[in-house]
């Protein structure tokens, strides 16, 4: 009973501030959807479901889903792919082990909003460093982002920055596979290569499990990055839901249908972070 | 015993956690209240001596009854921040009223309007959702009142400027409707007043022996040429073409069309957009430049015409080859220089708490609308709500921008500040990129304004 009364005691506060500042919004958010609200204004009407009737109606929408599956994909292959593989090489190197570790790492550590205008400043038309670089060997300056390539480019520097993040994820797993494990199959004559197919990539799925879902809900949390390079656009091209929610709250001011966007945007995140757990994680054996 | 010493620790840790949270809420409402710690209440006070006197000189009243009240502190939010050109002069004007008030201070939290983020609408609709809303606000009149009028947080000016006559005769009678409703509530001071035009380069017309761009035929004409020689014949932004298409649709529909909001009547000038565009008249990276870039390549002397406001003519008055005009009337349009895009936009509104509380706020009011601040504002730029000196040593810039109020016998608002926001920024931000690609006709994307504009 004593033990019961601390535990209640010791998680109040942590439980206030989410309910405050977490589940509290989330539900007037939820309300807000319903309803007409303009101008952040004091007063807002019921609308019933006309802002999702709009929401499932505007093409836009679906440009913001394609993207977040592009971004998801191109993320899942390059974040994880090379972050993998950049563990497993660096995990067999014992020269320069603590240097590449950091090198790698250093990105992560540069706020998204700086890496967005480095990147704006590189693909830009008059003064960008790529043309700069096509107008010394004598070619013609292209207009690099446009609206097919918007979406891409911009998940260049967002694949970049976090390869180092996931790569020390990975090593810290991989840090924790037995050695012995190692020493007796090489004794057998297994090739680095089946190593890493057969034993360490096996024995670090549970860490695998955990990036994938991380970067999958990482995605629908992108939006410092495109929102700098390209603001969403040209002609939303590479509108993300996040940007197009802020969008229609903060530049078109219509609260209700940016909180109809933010709910789904939350709902989708949820089913789709279920669905990956549940066909990643390992089904338990007796 | 040990148990017990336990629990007070216990006890004692929880009791801390708590306070320390509640510490950080009380933190956060303090700043809420206006003395943020980014506030340049404690800048430091410039020509504190002259502005003393001419203090003293130009309103002695107001320095008597100063010294009379109780210190007071005012929060103030206006857009006169960031790389707004006013920025630099309306601080230096708060700091010259602390100078001669220093039992006042003014906790100043503008925030800037332009480029790709607007701070400033987002932090006076957050404060005013809020029920916080500053003592002093220079904000929007227009259809962008209805948010502040909503909230009945404002006073109505009106019976001040009764009280006080010899304030009010400065005030402007035709500028002060901008802030009056149909219920003849007085709910904003208008104050700097904007104008929108055509600037074009001169020099490069002259360089390439061709007529001033006083016609859409010589437009058309200069626009070949200038192709042909790598020069932008219009610096704009297709990401940002607002003040464009404003100069097009009164080019196209004339003074009383404008107020046809998202009539078909504007599709022409939509239109035209995609002429101008399908001509190569815009930069390559149109679809992607910001508002700063354009004014950038303009300035530079890389782009031959620029359609943009008021507020960029002290950037660009220094270079004696820039000029100001109205758009051509289109083929077959009805404007032409006699309209002019010219109105006040924004006004001070006055809490209701900080007018109940005292009179430090509206004596602070009265003092950024006394003709000697105005004067010092709009040497800067724009044009004056309060009658006032005029700045000396125009530029040829101004001289012609002057003109072309001068010239014009009609003058209307910005359609932006009379719809609906999000229905305006329909059309232009991205519907121009649309219509200019062939993605949507003019008139698709102006029924999908309609529409958005009367829910």
């Amino acid at each position: 009973m004593k033990s019961k009364k601390y535990f209640y005691l010791f998680l109040a506060p942590a439980a206030v501030f989410i309910l405050t500042f977490l589940i509290y919004p989330l539900f007037r958010t939820i309300y807000y959807s319903f309803t007409s609200w303009k101008n952040f204004s004091p007063k807002q009407s019921f609308a019933g479901l006309a802002n999702y009737d709009r929401l499932f109606h505007d093409p836009v929408i679906l440009v913001a889903f394609r993207n977040t599956f592009i971004m998801m994909a191109g993320v899942f292959l390059f974040q994880v792919g090379v972050s993998l593989l950049l563990a497993i090489l660096v995990s067999k190197t014992k020269k320069m082990f603590k240097f590449l570790r950091t090198v790698y790492f250093i990105p992560i550590l540069i706020s998204a909003t700086a890496i967005g205008l480095m990147f704006r400043l590189i693909y830009g038309y008059e003064y960008g460093l790529l043309n700069l670089i096509i107008l010394w060997f004598g070619g013609e300056k292209q207009v690099w982002i446009n609206e097919k390539t918007s979406i891409f480019l911009v998940t260049i520097p967002i694949m970049w920055q976090y390869v180092g993040f996931y790569f020390v994820i990975f090593l810290t797993g991989m840090s924790k596979i037995p050695g012995e494990i190692s020493e007796s199959a090489k004794l057998d004559g297994i090739t680095p290569f089946q190593e890493a197919v057969y034993i360490t990539i096996p024995m670090i799925r549970d860490v695998i499990t955990s990036v994938v879902i991380l970067v999958i809900s990482g995605c629908f949390k992108v939006f410092d990055m495109v929102y700098v390079i390209t603001g969403g656009g040209p002609m939303n091209s590479s509108e993300l839901l996040s940007t197009y929610m802020y969008s229609a709250a903060f530049r078109n001011y219509n609260g209700g249908y940016a909180s109809a966007i933010a709910i789904v945007m939350v709902a989708f995140g949820v089913l789709l972070s279920t669905v990956t757990r549940r066909i990643l994680e390992p089904k338990e054996t007796y | 015993m040990k148990k017990e010493m336990k629990k007070i620790l216990a006890a004692a840790l929880t009791c801390a956690m708590s306070i320390g949270l509640l510490a950080g809420c009380g933190g956060a409402s303090d700043s809420g209240s206006g003395e943020s710690a980014d506030a340049p209440a404690t800048e430091e006070a410039s020509g504190q001596e002259e502005m003393d006197a001419a203090d003293e000189q130009q309103a002695p009243e107001m320095s008597k009854e100063s010294e009379a009240e109780d210190e007071g502190t005012i929060r103030v939010v206006t857009f006169l921040a960031g790389s707004d050109q006013w920025a630099p002069v309306y601080k230096e004007v708060i700091n010259d009223y602390m100078a001669a008030h220093p039992g006042v201070t003014i906790v100043d939290e503008s925030q800037p309007t332009s480029g790709t983020q607007d701070l400033f609408r987002t932090k006076v609709q957050s404060d005013v959702a809020a029920k916080t809303p500053p003592d002093l606000m220079l904000y929007y009149n227009g259809e962008e009142s209805k948010m502040p009028l909503d909230s009945e947080l404002f006073v109505d000016l009106k019976p001040y400027m009764d009280a006080d006559p010899e304030w009010s005769a400065n005030l402007k009678e035709g500028a002060m409707e901008a802030g009056r409703n149909e219920d003849g509530m007085q709910y904003c001071i208008p104050y700097i007043g904007y104008f929108e035009g055509m600037f074009y380069n001169k020099e490069l017309f002259d360089q390439y022996g061709l007529e001033e761009p006083t016609s859409w035929e010589n437009i058309e004409a200069c626009i070949d040429v200038f192709v042909e020689n790598d020069i932008v014949p219009f610096a704009t932004s297709l990401m940002k073409p607002s003040y464009m298409v404003e100069q097009l649709i009164l080019a196209q529909v004339g003074a009383e069309g404008q107020k046809d909001y998202f009539d078909n009547s504007w599709a022409p000038a939509l239109a035209a957009m995609k002429d101008l565009y399908d001509k190569g008249a815009f930069p390559a990276d149109c679809m992607t430049m910001t508002e700063d870039d354009i004014r950038v390549l303009f300035a530079d002397g890389k782009a031959a015409m620029m359609i943009n406001g008021s507020w960029t003519v002290s950037g660009l008055k220094d270079n004696e080859n820039m000029r100001m005009i109205t758009m051509p009337a289109l083929p077959g349009g009805k404007g032409g220089s006699d309209v002019a895009l010219s109105g006040f936009g924004s006004g001070w509104y006055m809490s209701k708490e900080a007018a109940e509380r005292d009179d430090v706020t509206l004596h602070f009011l009265k003092y950024m609308t006394s003709p000697e601040v105005m004067t010092r504002m709009i040497a800067v730029g724009g044009s004056s709500a309060i009658t006032c000196d005029a700045p000396e040593g125009a530029s040829p810039l101004e001289i012609s921008a002057n003109d072309m109020l001068n010239t014009a016998t009609k003058f209307v608002a910005a359609c932006d500040s009379q719809v609906v926001r999000e229905a305006w920024l329909n059309m232009t931000e991205p519907g121009i990129q649309y219509i200019a690609t062939g993605q949507s006709s003019p008139e698709d994307i102006l029924a999908q304004s309609r529409s958005l504009n009367e829910e």
